[in-house]
């Protein structure tokens, strides 16, 4: 948060200006939208003689870690979901240009294995970070979560990015059948799902 | 547009039921992964027989008439005669240069590969007997 912009809102509001003259001045002489928002955001609206600040979101070392826990568990069922489906398509349709015939049956075991753990520890989690949001709705807007979703949104975009190399690389190889293209489409649901979800609790954060 | 955490947590756990569902349409039963595992341990310990003949055959210049012939010359590696049922394996010279192993398997084709055995070891369900030729 901008020092001049919020000492500009704190002295404004101490002389009784008017939040919205407060945007006001502020949109005129060129500040965004959402920064003007999250800095009239810093002070209650309430009558006192000098503006109250709000409390800051804030995630306590526990909560930290709940987050860290959920995401590591959605990282890893995610995964597993996905190299389930490619060994399923490799099952469907093997690769005829491989002469040497792979058994699955051994990761197949470990991949529902893992997430026979791993995907109720991910819905534990998840129920526990939202119950605690709708409980404190300022937890969305606090650090630690932005920064981890925001990591969750560029490691999405990253398996995104590499998906569609993959479908230009095998297409250009001449490879572009119908195996390549049903596991481009489960990194796409997967990776594109997450995707989309976590873009939009962010954007629904900034709103808030 | 907005998501509920409740979508998108359905979401995940319909993948996972859906990737769950399609391993398992793959996967041997618990049974039939531990009789394919016991098939692995007996080809391996064919292979481990047909090496000790080779080595037998390089150092006398002829087969054993027994196996027992071999684990008195191989003291040093170990070797199994019996299978997991106390089943002795069948050993029977054809010529001076080959001679037959045979052992019974559980299920067909365990997924595994001995060296030295015909077809890598590929083998039917039940009593089955390996051709191999000694190396010279």
């Amino acid at each position: 948060m901008n020092a001049d912009l919020k000492e500009f809102i704190r002295r404004a509001l101490e002389k009784q200006a008017k939040r919205e003259e407060i945007a006001q001045a502020l949109r005129q002489a060129g500040w965004a939208e959402p920064d003007i928002a999250a800095a009239l955001d810093i002070y209650a609206e309430m009558p006192f003689v000098t503006p109250v600040p709000k409390p800051k979101p804030y995630l306590s070392a526990r909560e930290v870690f709940v987050y860290l826990v959920m995401f590591t568990a959605l990282y890893k069922t995610v995964y597993d979901v996905g190299a389930l489906g490619f060994n399923y398509v490799t099952h469907l349709f093997p690769d005829p240009s491989l002469d040497v015939s792979f058994n699955f049956s051994d990761e197949i075991r470990w991949r529902i294995s893992s997430l026979v753990v791993v995907f109720p520890l991910f819905l534990y989690t998840f129920r526990l970070i939202e119950k605690a949001i709708a409980a404190d709705p300022a937890q969305r807007e606090s650090r630690p979560r932005k920064w981890l979703t925001y990591l969750t949104l560029l490691i999405a975009t990253v398996t995104l990015v590499c998906d569609v190399s993959y479908l230009v690389y095998n297409a250009l190889g001449g490879e572009l059948s119908i195996r390549i293209a049903l596991k481009a489409s489960i990194v796409a649901i997967l990776a594109g799902g997450n995707f989309f979800y976590f873009l939009m609790q962010m954007r629904q954060g900034e709103r808030v | 547009m907005k998501i509920s955490p409740s979508l998108f947590a359905g979401f995940i756990a319909f993948s996972v039921a859906l990737a769950i569902a399609g391993g398992l349409t793959i996967i041997d039963s618990p049974r039939t992964s531990r009789l394919k595992r016991l098939d692995v341990k007996r080809l391996r310990d064919l292979q481990g027989l047909s090496a000790a003949i080779n080595t037998f055959k390089s150092k006398t210049h002829g087969l054993p008439e027994t196996l027992d012939q071999v684990t008195r010359e191989q003291s040093a590696v170990a070797i199994n005669l019996r299978d997991d049922a106390q089943q002795p394996y069948e050993y029977r010279v054809k010529d001076d240069a080959s001679y037959e192993l045979c052992a019974r398997f559980d299920a067909n084709d365990g997924g595994g590969y001995a060296y030295g055995l015909p077809g890598g070891g590929k083998h039917p369900a039940g009593r089955y007997c390996f051709g191999v030729t000694a190396a010279r």
